[in-house]
């Protein structure tokens, strides 16, 4: 038996922005994924002792459980403030937020749109699934038209509840943001079969990146991941990857709205 | 009797910490060269964890690190490479 153990390097190995707890997200939730490309972009820029996560309300809240930074926890939808007073005291930490579309875009959207009109140099990831995921699935300011939830049996009409809000768009109409972008997270179905490819990840990798890299730069940052809840959308994990390309990526279609400072070139 | 059977030395391998995994099949159909399955046995929370192979349906694993950056759980612990 020859040793060969010796003979191989780690392309990609374990990360000490990650604390190694398991976590608690359902099984193929993107919350986890994109945890993991925050904790790769982290360790890459070589920011983790200064950098600060601030929690927000909603599946994202045990983030701090699982990425090995400094936290506090914020009202819900307040995260944005929160961090404005964090930021603003010691402008030299690293400051970002994962909230969901229920916390970012419905109670706490005057917060987020006043933080971006301001041009704060804050760092807000918006995991978009078009549900209240951690409630028991009610309807979201986000949810598709037709879209079947709790609280809209019947599927959502515009007609009494509203169209979806696009929280992108929304921000890019405003002068201050520097860096505005929506990239689809999940894995998407190919015309082979039982194979999706993984380009959101690949994707979502640089965007977390250059959304701190903006950060760093002076200027407000905003990435918005379309993502699944196969759980309260009542799916399979595979077919709600499905109707999230089908469906979710034609409402809010992913897209460059902002880059200020050309982080997306370089 | 010396057994004289020539293995091949995979060049790449893909550690999945089993106890982790939720079994959620992102990686098997994330998989280009489908070098990863899911188990038939079962973990301690009960769900059955992806298996890597190093010659799966399509070919020999080419450590892309698909499979490390599609898991949500961080199951997918390591991507080795052989050193060249």
């Amino acid at each position: 038996m020859i040793d060969i153990e010796g003979h191989y390097e780690v392309k990609l190995g374990p990360l000490p922005t990650l604390t190694g707890k398991p976590t608690h997200y359902c099984a193929g939730c993107e919350h986890g994924t994109l945890t993991r490309l925050i904790a790769v972009a982290l360790h890459e820029m070589g920011v983790r002792e200064r950098t600060v996560l601030v929690d927000s309300v909603g599946c994202s809240v045990l983030a701090h459980e699982y990425l090995n930074v400094d936290a506090i926890q914020s009202p819900h939808g307040r995260a944005p403030a929160v961090m404005t007073g964090i930021k603003r005291m010691h402008p030299e930490l690293l400051v970002f937020a994962v909230q969901g579309d229920g916390d970012a875009v419905s109670i706490g959207l005057s917060e987020l749109i006043y933080a971006a009109n301001r041009g704060e140099p804050i760092t807000v990831f918006l995991v978009n699934n078009g549900i209240y995921g951690m409630t028991g699935g009610q309807m979201a300011p986000t949810t598709p038209e037709g879209m079947v939830t709790m609280t809209t049996p019947h599927g959502r009409d515009i007609a009494i509840t509203g169209a979806p809000i696009d929280a992108s768009k929304l921000l890019a109409t405003f002068e201050a943001p520097a860096y505005v972008k929506r990239v689809f997270l999940p894995v998407t179905p190919t015309p082979a079969p039982d194979f999706y490819n993984a380009r959101g990840s690949i994707e979502g990798a640089r965007s977390v990146k250059n959304a701190f890299r903006v950060q760093e730069m002076g200027g407000f940052s905003f990435v918005e991941f379309v993502s699944t809840c196969n759980v309260n959308w009542k799916m399979s994990i595979l077919k709600s990857k499905q109707y999230a390309a089908e469906v979710l990526a034609k409402v809010f279609p992913p897209g460059l709205f902002k880059d200020k400072f050309g982080v997306e070139k370089r | 009797m010396a057994s004289t059977v020539a293995t091949e030395v995979p060049k790449s391998r893909v550690v999945v910490d089993a106890e982790r995994c939720k079994g959620c099949d992102l990686c098997v159909v994330a998989c280009p060269q489908q070098n990863l399955h899911l188990s038939g046995a079962l973990n301690r929370s009960g769900y059955h964890p992806a298996v890597f192979e190093y010659h799966g349906k399509k070919g020999a694993c080419t450590a892309c690190g698909i499979c490390y950056w599609v898991c949500p759980d961080f199951a997918i612990t390591e991507v080795l490479r052989w050193k060249a």
